[in-house]
Order: C-alpha cells, then structure tokens, then sequence
C-alpha cells in the first residue's frame, strides 16, 4: 500500500513539499520583522496615561500579518487537494474497482493511504510548528497568543487532521472530485467560523471593571458591556486549556467523519 | 474472501495514467498469492508491452491487462462483467481463448455476464439467462441445446404446404399462447418465405412436414428472451455441483462455470 500510495500521490506530495520550501523563507523573513518589532516595543519607554502606546504597532504588526491566516488556511488546501480526490476520483473513474477488488480490503487500504498522506502531512505541519513557535514567541509575552490562536500549537494539526477526514467523507459521498474539492472548503470554512465564534465561551469568561484586566492586551476580550461598565475576558493563561478544546473539537470531528467514510464506502458504495 | 476473488469490471477500470509494468507491480503487491510469471506470460503471449501506459493501449490490450490482474492474485472463482462488449472481433476471440485457458488449466471456475451470445456456445459450459431480473433459463448447455429442436417449414402459415396441427398451433401461439407453452413450443417466428419453432424435444407435435434440426445458443437464446412467458430450469447437474465443491474446498480442479446472462 506504501508503493501505491506514492505512485498514485507523489505529485501532490511534490506540490506539498514545494509549499512547504517557499513558505519558510516568508515565515523566517516576516518573523524577523516581528522580532525587530519587538525590540522596539520593549526599549520603548511609555508615557505613564498610555503604558499600550509601545506596543500599539507592534500589535497592529502582528494583527495585520497575513502569516496566521497563510497558516490557518493550510488545512483547507490539505482536505480540498489530498482529502477529497483520495475516494472521489477513484469513484469518478472506476478504478475503485479495481483498487478495492485486490487482496487489501478496502478499509486497510483506506487507512494505509490515510495513515501515509497524513502523517507525511503532519511532518509538514510540525516544521511549520517549529517555525510558528519561534514566530510567536516574542508575540506571547507583549500582546498575547490569541493573536496568533489558529496557527499556531495544536490546532492547526487538529484543523489538518479534520479537513482531511473532511476531505475523503465528501469524496466518497459525493463521488466527484471537483465536487467533493469545494464542498470540503465550504464546509470546512463553515466549520471554522462556527467553532471560532463558540471560542470565546470555552469557559465562562471571567469580569472585570474597566478599562479592564490587566494587562488588557494579553487577554481575549469576549464582551465589553457599555451599560453596566463591565469587561468580559479570558485571561492569557487559559491560552492552552482553549488550544486543547479546540483541537478536542476538530479531532473528534475527524474521528467521526472517518467513521462515516468507512460505514459509507462498505454500506452504500457496491 | 477476496484473495480468492477475481474480478474484472465491465468498464474494465485500470490507472491511466500508469505503465502496464506498474499495474504489475500493484497486482504483487496487493495480492499475497500473486502469480507474477503467469501475468507476465500471458502479456507476452499478446506482446503488450510493459512500459507502456495504459491509455495508449488499444481496448483489447486493455482487457488482457485487466485480465491478467485478475488471473494473477490466483482466484478461485473468477467474475466478468460484460467482458466481451466494446472488443473487436479478434479482441474477443484471444480475451475468450485467455479465460478458457485460465478455466482449463488452472481450474478457475469463470462465472461471466454477457449479451454478446454467438460466441458463448464453445465456451460455456452452464447457461442463465436472466430476464428483468428472474431466471428464465438455467442449466448445462448441452443439456439445454439437447432438450430443444427448430423446426422450419418451407413455406409460409396458413399456405398449402403449412397443413395440419402444427400449422394451426402455428397460429395459435399468437392467439393463445398458453396452449401452445402447454405444448412445448418456445417460440414461432414467420417471415414471408418459412415458419420457424424452437420446441422442446418432448413436445407433443408431429413432425411430419417439418425440416428438424438442432439448434445454436443463440437460437436457444433469443427464443426464450422472445417469450418472457416461457422458463426452463434444469435441475444442477453433478459436474456442477463437484465444480462447486472444488472452487469451496480452494483445490484445483478442472471444473469450468459459465454464465451468460441476457438482461
């Protein structure tokens, strides 16, 4: 299964690959802005009415970068063009005839080609991990790491993990591959917002009186509520108690989909 | 179950964009019980070449390729749908020779679906025929083509020569069709210059004024698809039931099992 999964995926694995080679220079030479940033935030003496002034562009650096979304929108890219042609395309041209009319029943060959493509995936996404986390860690202790949630630790391997299963489920369900592509980025963004909104309500939030905790800036703000004048917040160190929900939910999703897929391609697929 | 499976589908499905060469070495792979010098014998026998990639093969390549897949996990039992349909002539002719070769020699019981029927006749050795998806005829094709009779009369129903009782059930067929089931006649076609029955050889009608001939599978065939009406279940013969137990008890035997099926 090894040999076919290459044979059949090599091409996308190349792509992969590719991606991946032209992403660390943009994530290195952006990190290094960051960092420089940083040292001037720091350095930078503030007057006593505005302690946020230094850190105003460096938190207009970090909110306005387009490496958390490139990061954040990788899993999607995972799910629309290894997911979702995995089943669909064999479907699509019948081979799956042939694939599943071999001595591999067809659910170890879906788990082989699965267990593959996602661990190579995976590889992937831990470099990307690795260079996240240097990324962010002049980030963490200025503004906070809920700037840069969703890429950075857990999650973006939850959000792989799910666009993947997502992928294959829609392949194998709608049994055309172009199909199969943008029903997974449909859903898989839907998916994303939903949870996104939820995210903020993990936990109760905690409250407090304006302007707010301190420092307001390393905190996700939930709520400020201009009438009774109170501030609803999650503190900095629930950072990643949330980051586990979060990958809790994508990952139980997944695991769901992938349960459907198989019940789907041995039930409804003759 | 499915090592001991062979299966070929009737689009014939195989990776375009692969060599035959890489078809090869997925049947090794996926496949315990893989049998890779027959495969590359039988590709041989056709000078296929293997570096070649599928979608320039002609279809009759093709379904060797195909089939050499499914002979090559050594099945037991091997199926085929409509293996026969979009093949040329000759095409037909070397992917028929290949699978009586393989039922032959290896013992693999061949169970095949089929609408192309004039060639079955040398090939099969159990006929059904399924008819919206009921069994109207089964049984050995020896059996099967010994139990019927043509019977042609050189002129036309209803002329002087066309006389007696088999005239008058002649037309009764069109008329009252349960009469003429009653008495063994399948079916009656009449064109302006003679009057063709295939009747069972019991049936209770004489001769006398008719041609008596024996008739081909494809006679037997489109009869009985003519006459949905009609339905002829032989019981199992025992070289069918012994071709059964060999293909269960996975040793080789030389038990063939066709299936041509009509739908």
């Amino acid at each position: 299964m090894i040999w076919l999964t290459w044979q059949q995926h090599r091409f996308m694995v190349f792509v992969g690959g590719l991606a991946l080679v032209l992403l660390v220079p943009f994530l290195i030479m952006t990190g290094l802005d960051v960092s420089q940033e940083a040292r001037a935030a720091i350095a930078c003496v503030p007057p006593p009415d505005d302690t946020y002034l230094c850190l105003r562009t460096f938190d207009t650096l970090v909110r306005e970068s387009p490496v958390p979304l490139v990061l954040s929108s990788l899993p999607l890219l995972v799910g629309a063009f290894i997911g979702a042609p995995l089943v669909s395309r064999e479907l699509e041209q019948g081979t799956y005839l042939l694939a599943w009319t071999q001595g591999v029943p067809r659910r170890r060959w879906l788990i082989a080609k699965l267990a593959m493509l996602g661990g190579l995936a995976f590889l992937g996404f831990a470099a990307l991990a690795g260079l996240m986390a240097w990324w962010s860690a002049p980030v963490d202790p200025l503004v906070g790491s809920w700037l840069t949630f969703d890429a950075y630790g857990l999650a973006p391997f939850a959000y792989a993990f799910f666009a993947l299963a997502l992928g294959v489920a829609a392949g194998a369900i709608v049994r055309q591959t172009v199909g199969a592509m943008a029903a997974t980025a449909g859903i898989f963004v839907a998916v994303r917002l939903a949870v996104a909104q939820l995210r903020p309500y993990f936990l109760p939030p905690l409250i407090a009186q304006p302007p707010g905790p301190s420092p307001t800036w390393r905190s996700l703000l939930v709520q400020k509520d201009p009438k009774h004048l109170l501030v609803l917040y999650q503190p900095a160190d629930r950072f990643w108690t949330f980051q586990g929900i979060e990958a809790g939910i994508f990952v139980a999703l997944a695991l769901a989909l992938l349960v459907l897929t198989l019940w789907w391609m041995r039930k409804r697929i003759a | 179950m499915l090592a001991h499976v062979g299966f070929v589908a009737q689009q014939r499905p195989l990776y375009k964009h692969f060599t035959v060469e890489q078809h090869l070495q997925l049947g090794a792979r996926l496949n315990a019980q893989w049998d890779d010098t027959r495969a590359r014998e039988r590709l041989r026998r056709y000078a296929i070449p293997f570096d070649r990639k599928i979608r320039t093969l002609s279809g009759g390549q093709q379904a060797q390729v195909s089939l050499a897949l499914a002979l090559g996990k050594r099945p037991e039992l091997l199926l085929l749908d409509e293996p026969l349909a979009e093949l040329d002539p000759l095409a037909r002719q070397e992917f028929l020779r290949t699978l009586l070769v393989a039922a032959t020699e290896e013992g693999i019981t061949v169970l095949f679906s089929s609408h192309v029927v004039a060639e079955l006749e040398r090939f099969c050795d159990y006929l059904i025929i399924l008819l919206d998806g009921r069994v109207r005829v089964a049984g050995d094709v020896d059996e099967l083509l010994a139990a019927h009779q043509r019977l042609t009369s050189a002129t036309a129903p209803g002329t002087a020569g066309d006389t007696g009782a088999i005239g008058d059930l002649g037309s009764q067929t069109t008329g009252d069709e349960t009469l003429a089931r009653e008495a063994g006649v399948v079916a009656v076609t009449r064109d302006r210059h003679q009057t063709t029955m295939v009747v069972r050889r019991e049936a209770a009608l004489p001769r006398i004024g008719w041609e008596v001939g024996a008739i081909t599978l494809e006679e037997l065939v489109l009869a009985y698809m003519a006459n949905p009406s009609q339905s002829l279940i032989l019981p199992p013969t025992t070289s069918m039931v012994a071709g059964q137990e060999r293909a269960n008890a996975g040793s080789v035997g030389n038990a063939e099992k066709r299936e041509e099926r009509v739908p």
